[in-house]
């Protein structure tokens, strides 16, 4: 035991010194790295949201398969005079090469999008990449929050279903991972119906 | 009579290209690969690397008296993935872009080559200013290496210079006419091996040639 003390101590304290190290950089690293991604959400927020001007955070629960359900913080979008003027909530799902992370902005009444930002992804760059852009996110707004969204090949803005957004071309499994990820938190969990609630009772 | 090893302004120069860790040393492939897709990540990474090799390097001198010769691999790996730790995280708390762009080729910074070979190579070896040129002088190779593919990258694939570089808008500054069609695959994983392969066919014939005129 000695022995492989002699030889390791140098390792062992490396470890300890650094490891104290480096608990001290999270430590101070860590709030600011948190208020990163939030800071992302709320401009997203009200970026997403005409007339906005502050956000709260509201924290939901939703549903999710086999009775068990999951949290997760809504903004109530506000305008200059304190009155609601809509909803922005994260939704996130499988893309074709990694998750991909959005905010949804919907009206005070929760029955139209007002818009959709990614705020992460590992989409191909140059292909699916492409849901970033705000050629892709435009017809996102205007949608009905309970429409099924379905990504269309081809076809001019001006010609487009009222069920229908503009597939990028050459990325049509990330195009249509969107608006699976927007159904499923809109439809799916309810949520459309769950704001639309809450927005009654002001 | 052991082989005199090189001084410090010796260490600096070798790295920048006649031992250039990408061209000639032929290490650090992935994030050369990887992350050369825009001139602002590839200047990240440069970056990020420079830290922990000048860092790693300063830090395995200081040590080399007392490394055990079965364990020092271990120390070096030790010492390294602080640094990387420390990198990774500072990258997250001060650029939240580009450390999401560049994703887990950060923290692989850890097992790259390139920093290890350095320290095993000099750092262990040398006094403090010979490790810190060494790594200074690799570290400078690295950006060079890097920052020769990712230009042809960028501006093939997709026409722009910067793009994604806090400061300038995250779009870049357009250097080909939008109707120029962009060479997508530049973009793309097998962009980066055409290209570095294309690249390092140059750099062995340059090499060749200089050996041809220095024997004639």
């Amino acid at each position: 035991m000695i022995r492989y003390i002699q030889q390791a101590w140098l390792v062992l304290l490396l470890a300890l010194v650094f490891g104290v190290a480096l608990a001290g950089v999270n430590a101070k690293l860590k709030p600011m790295i948190e208020a990163n991604e939030a800071k992302a959400k709320k401009d997203a927020a009200l970026e997403l949201v005409p007339g906005a001007k502050y956000v709260e955070i509201v924290k939901m629960t939703l549903p999710i398969k086999d009775k068990q359900t999951e949290e997760i913080e809504v903004f109530r979008v506000i305008d200059g005079d304190k009155k609601l003027v809509g909803w922005a909530f994260p939704a996130e799902g499988d893309g074709y090469a990694d998750v991909i992370k959005l905010i949804v902005g919907v009206t005070a009444d929760a029955k139209t999008i007002t818009g959709m930002k990614v705020i992460y992804n590992q989409e191909t760059p140059g292909l699916g990449n492409k849901i970033t852009e705000t050629s892709f996110r435009a017809p996102f707004a205007g949608k009905l929050s309970l429409a099924k969204l379905i990504p269309a090949k081809n076809k001019a803005v001006a010609d487009l279903g009222p069920n229908e957004i503009q597939a990028v071309t050459g990325a049509t499994i990330s195009s249509r991972a969107v608006c699976d990820i927007i159904r499923r938190r809109l439809y799916r969990q309810h949520l459309a119906d769950k704001l639309a609630a809450m927005s009654e009772e002001e | 009579m052991p082989p005199q090893l090189p001084n410090p302004t010796q260490r600096f120069i070798q790295g920048i290209l006649p031992e250039n860790p990408v061209y000639r040393q032929l290490l650090a492939m992935c994030p050369t690969l990887a992350v050369t897709n825009t001139i602002a990540g590839a200047v990240t990474m440069a970056a990020a690397t420079a830290f922990v090799l000048i860092c790693a390097n300063i830090i395995a001198s200081l040590l080399r008296n007392l490394l055990q010769p079965h364990l020092r691999i271990l120390v070096f790996t030790v010492i390294i993935a602080t640094f990387v730790t420390i990198a990774d995280r500072s990258l997250a708390a001060f650029l939240p872009e580009m450390s999401q762009k560049l994703g887990p080729y950060i923290p692989l910074i850890i097992v790259n080559c390139m920093i290890i070979c350095r320290c095993e190579v000099c750092g262990s070896k040398q006094g403090v200013a010979a490790a810190a040129a060494d790594a200074a002088g690799q570290s400078l190779g690295f950006l060079g290496a890097l920052l020769s593919i990712s230009i042809i990258r960028e501006i093939l694939g997709f026409g722009t210079v910067f793009q994604g570089w806090a400061g300038i808008e995250g779009a870049g500054i357009r250097v080909l006419p939008e109707s120029f069609p962009n060479f997508n695959l530049m973009a793309l994983p097998p962009g980066a091996f055409f290209t570095l392969g294309i690249l390092l066919g140059v750099a062995n014939w340059i090499q060749s040639a200089r050996a041809k005129k220095l024997a004639a």
